[in-house]
């Protein structure tokens, strides 16, 4: 009787010992984990365009680079206008809006069909007004890419010889 | 019993070491991925659903704000210093022709106006840069300010 009296003495005295270190170090790797799983989930990222390498400030029109040709100024409304976007001179709806279509639908559809009927190999050139936003110009790259061109370039107007800005 | 407490004492812990040896190890990429990213939090980028990850060996990175700033990193630029980074930057690979075999990663505001990026590109390709990557996002995220 003494002796098992005496075991169970013993045990009463260890239970309460519980070690939360290993506990601690698994939710600080959780955590962790989840921060750096966090970065890794970023939706940031690049398009790929190029610059004409003809010398430098192309202006806007260049008869090599006329082949489709996507034109972005802004409407009648001035600043707060919406942008107006043409291909080849023909107009296209175009609203980058959250709401709207911050894809440019319209836009893909109808580069798709020059696409299909002219190929790839015809260059698309970005022609976009110094006051449009860069979201308006980074929608239309988005369509061109889209639909399936690999060559898309930019006009870059003569910034020093229009005096240090790009308004025409 | 004497025996018995030297069979305990033999038995070392290696949990505590190498949990501090993991945690190290994710400290360490964290920081270093977070060193790589010359990237411009006040920036929100334009939405495309084209994205592409932007797996450039190491490239010229160029935050336009949406006030129209220049920055590089944590400096911002004025247009001269802008020309002299790019033209040395330009200069350490330059190709046949003269071409660089530089890419420039310019990351613009969506709502900054399109000149301000126009004007990155002058500089780049009077630098004889002529591969650029425009800096967008997949996630629909809604303007700032």
């Amino acid at each position: 009787m003494r002796r098992a009296r005496k075991s169970w003495a013993r045990n009463d005295e260890k239970e309460p010992e519980v070690n939360m270190t290993p506990m601690i170090d698994c939710v600080f790797q959780l955590l962790i984990f989840f921060m750096v799983g966090t970065r890794f989930r970023s939706e940031d990222g690049v398009l790929a365009a190029n610059l004409p390498k003809m010398g430098k400030g192309t202006d806007p029109v260049d008869p090599i680079l006329e082949n489709v040709r996507i034109k972005l100024f802004l409407g009648e409304r001035g600043a707060l206008g919406r942008t107006v976007c043409q291909v080849n001179g023909v107009s296209i709806p175009f609203d980058t809006s959250l709401s709207a279509d911050p894809s440019g639908r319209d836009l893909k559809a109808h580069l798709g069909r020059i696409f299909r009927t002219a190929g790839e190999k015809v260059p698309v050139t970005i022609d976009g007004e110094f006051q449009v936003p860069t979201r308006d110009v980074v929608c239309a790259l988005n369509a061109a890419i889209a639909a399936g061109y690999k060559q898309v370039n930019f006009t870059v107007p003569d910034y020093i010889r229009r005096g240090g800005h790009l308004r025409r | 019993m004497r025996i018995k407490r030297d069979e305990e004492e033999a038995a070392v812990n290696m949990t505590p070491m190498i949990d501090c040896v993991f945690q190290l190890l994710i400290f360490f990429m964290l920081v270093a991925d977070m060193a790589n990213l010359a990237t411009d939090r006040e920036i929100s980028l334009p939405y495309a659903d084209q994205t592409k990850p932007a797996d450039i060996p190491d490239p010229i990175v160029i935050n336009v704000r949406k006030d129209g700033s220049t920055w590089i990193g944590e400096e911002q630029v004025s247009d001269v210093r802008l020309s002299q980074i790019l033209r040395n930057e330009a200069d350490r690979v330059r190709g046949a022709g003269g071409i660089s075999e530089k890419e420039v990663l310019i990351r613009g505001d969506q709502l900054s106006r399109w000149e301000n990026v126009q004007k990155v590109m002058w500089y780049a390709q009077d630098a004889a840069i002529y591969r650029i990557k425009i800096g967008s996002s997949e996630g629909k995220e809604k303007p700032k300010g």
